[in-house]
């Protein structure tokens, strides 16, 4: 926050200053509900050291629901520090069990890399911490020294401190399109997501789920398969993008799910659109499936291979895909990471295609770097096998370069190439036996605790120019 | 579970509500299926027609621009169907099938429902015309057996797996200022008590 702002009050003695921060948090509301959503996971947190994800998420390969920890490390280590000293919160949060005797090497608030942690890290030298024990099951565990007030990491923007056992979240994403050359409509706003997340854990069990509303047109590929009531048409839907049930092993470091989760498979990252995503159905849009998964996260070595038995929120059973879908991820040296996944689902009837027995598979290849402290690279390449169709491909690179803590440059690149359609015939195109050609630019700010506003314009060869402005308010 | 004041009850509340209230419909507008049903159900009086899948004019069911097939592809250059005006569509789709195919176009003679037989657009090559494949319910993008019961399949995927709920209109852009205005106040009320609990 700005500096000194600590010693003024909304309306108090300053009446002029009371008046301009009034202003301020008015265009901030006006930008909230004029400007609409998308995101999740953010896989350049491996330049902070890291590159797992339970610390931060209760999914054990990220996305969504944040622990009390990541909660934390969102306030501390994403979000833009405004004045020449920067507020640190004061309050400790002790990682989740598994990873934290893994945190020495991080770069983070709680490991006093950082400048801004120092205050944070003279509280830790102290003596509050203790070794971790059996009773420490919670992901959520507090040792605060400020124990009777709000922190960081409790939901709702510190306002609500919820017990050991109970994780709660939420995401609201609203999205602005602008296509400045289309024939067509040439601005659209709309919210993107609406959902609230919850994990209860009881020792090593746990059971989570994530709860949303949304109201799609017709044939819209978008949100259909999460919903969870039956309106068809542009009626509202309740939906659930993930529910499933979970049991710990080994200390945390392994973990088996049964239920509606999503799929593992490259990189996690929260752009839906993005052709590596939605080319090979694994965005976390609405492509989770029902299936049974085990989680392994190690220090180095890290991965989850699920069995997929189909989204039992699609019916009938013909548009069901079943298969597996895995990935397995190694952290070389200490900031960068590279996977491998692999994807195999059958069905008898596409549902965005409706082609016959589709067979589907999607093979490929990772990295994780973070080049510089500032500087973080993300590739993948796919390789695309599809039954009626030539082999294709699909690959992007992003480069994400934090200016300052809390804003992000991103530029972007990716090819897609779906595999010529032997069933459609006629000559090759663009995307369709010859590649198709999509760069990016990015501007992503965490303005506040928990709030993200994101630009981005793409141009990709047969679409027009599009511009996105996309707010994110996460819980 | 910690004691929670009454006060963060309500600021909690202004702040969910917030992000709850302001939504509206999604995504581009996907007029286009309403109004092709529309204009198929002029042209084959009697005969029942679904509100189409994207996948009927583009290439997969994501519907989109530059992903049009065959089929889409025809009704924009011969058709002259334009994007973002579905209201003028059915006159379209009527101007498409009374469009005699210029030559090297490919083409299937037709029989109309007012008894004329002549030449008619076939956009998937299969030797029966768009026309013909549309009053059978098949599939003018996919050619032979492939495309047969594909415009309007009795087993097209539907969503959801329990009760239905009743539409409800948007709530109007001003509840969603209203919603913010509340985050605003929720907020301010928050950091005002946080820090009058420091100080």
């Amino acid at each position: 926050m700005l500096k000194g702002s600590g010693t003024r009050k909304l309306g108090g003695r300053d009446s002029l200053r009371a008046f301009q921060r009034f202003l301020g948090w008015s265009l901030v509301a006006l930008f909230v509900s004029l400007i609409p959503s998308r995101a999740h996971a953010y896989t350049w947190m491996i330049k902070h050291g890291y590159a797992s994800c339970p610390v931060c998420h209760a999914d054990p390969s990220g996305g969504e629901l944040l622990t009390s920890y990541g909660r934390v490390q969102s306030d501390e280590l994403l979000r833009m520090k405004y004045g020449s000293s920067s507020e640190s919160s004061h309050i400790e949060r002790k990682a989740p069990r598994l990873v934290r005797n893994t945190l020495d090497s991080k770069t983070d608030a709680l490991s006093g890399a950082d400048d801004e942690a120092k205050a944070t890290d003279e509280a830790k030298a102290e003596g509050e911490e203790e070794p971790a024990t059996e009773e420490e099951a919670a992901p959520t565990e507090v040792a605060s020294t400020e124990s009777s007030s709000s922190s960081p990491g409790d939901f709702l923007w510190g306002l609500i401190k919820t017990p050991d056992w109970l994780l709660l979240g939420g995401s609201y994403r609203h999205l602005n399109v602008i296509r400045p050359t289309t024939e067509a409509k040439k601005f659209s706003t709309f919210p993107m997501m609406a959902d609230l997340y919850g994990q209860l854990q009881f020792g090593n069990f746990r059971m989570e789920g994530s709860l949303g509303a949304v109201r799609v047109g017709v044939g819209s590929p978008y949100a259909r398969a999460a919903q969870l009531t039956t309106n068809q048409g542009d009626q509202w839907n309740l939906l659930s993008r993930t529910h499933w049930l979970g049991y710990d092993f080994a200390d945390g470091t392994m973990t088996l799910r049964a239920g509606h989760m999503n799929l593992p498979f490259g990189i996690r990252i929260p752009e839906h659109t993005m052709w590596v995503r939605n080319a090979t159905l694994t965005d976390r849009e609405s492509a989770q499936q029902d299936g049974v998964a085990f989680a392994y996260n190690g220090e180095k070595l890290r991965g989850e291979v699920m069995a997929i038995l189909g989204n039992y929120q699609v019916n009938p059973d013909k548009y069901r895909q079943r298969g597996y879908s895995l990935y397995a991820e190694y952290l070389v040296g200490e900031r960068t990471a590279i996977g491998v996944s692999s994807m195999i689902t059958k069905a008898k009837k596409d549902r965005i295609t409706l082609e016959d027995n589709p067979l589907r598979q999607a093979h490929g290849a990772y990295v994780r770097s973070a080049l510089t402290d500032e500087l973080v690279l993300l590739a993948e390449a796919d390789l695309l096998l599809t039954s009626d169709h030539n082999s294709g491909a699909v690959a992007f690179a992003q480069a994400d370069y934090e200016i300052i803590r809390g804003l992000h440059l991103m530029a972007t690149g990716e090819v897609l190439d779906r595999g010529y359609d032997r069933l459609i015939g006629g000559p090759k195109t663009t995307g369709n036996g010859k590649p198709q050609f999509g760069v990016w630019g990015t501007v992503d700010w965490f303005f506040l605790p928990h709030c993200e506003f994101r630009a981005d314009a793409f141009s990709r060869q047969k679409e027009d120019f599009t511009i996105l402005g996309q707010l994110h308010v996460f819980l | 579970m910690h004691k929670v004041s009454s006060l963060k009850l309500l600021i909690g509340g202004c702040l969910l509500l917030s992000l709850l209230g302001s939504t509206r419909a999604l995504h581009a507008s996907t007029s286009y299926p309403p109004e092709l049903q529309k204009a198929l159900q002029q042209q084959f009086p009697g005969q029942a027609f679904c509100v189409p899948q994207c996948i009927a004019c583009h290439v997969t069911n994501e519907g989109g621009f530059g992903t049009l097939n065959v089929f889409g592809e025809n009704l924009k250059t011969y058709g002259n169907v334009l994007p973002a005006q579905p209201s003028k569509l059915v006159g379209w789709i009527d101007a498409y099938f009374k469009a005699t195919p210029p030559p090297n176009v490919p083409a299937a003679n037709t029989l109309f429902l007012d008894g004329t037989t002549r030449p008619s657009f076939d956009a998937d090559r299969d030797g029966a015309s768009d026309y013909t494949e549309l009053q059978r319910n098949d599939s003018p993008s996919e050619s032979g057996p492939a495309g047969v019961g594909d415009f309007c399949p009795a087993d097209a995927a539907t969503y959801g797996c329990f009760a239905r709920v009743a539409a409800a209109p948007p709530p109007a852009d001003r509840v969603g200022l209203f919603a913010a205005a509340l985050a605003v106040l929720g907020l301010a009320a928050f950091r005002r008590r946080s820090r009058d609990r420091r100080a």
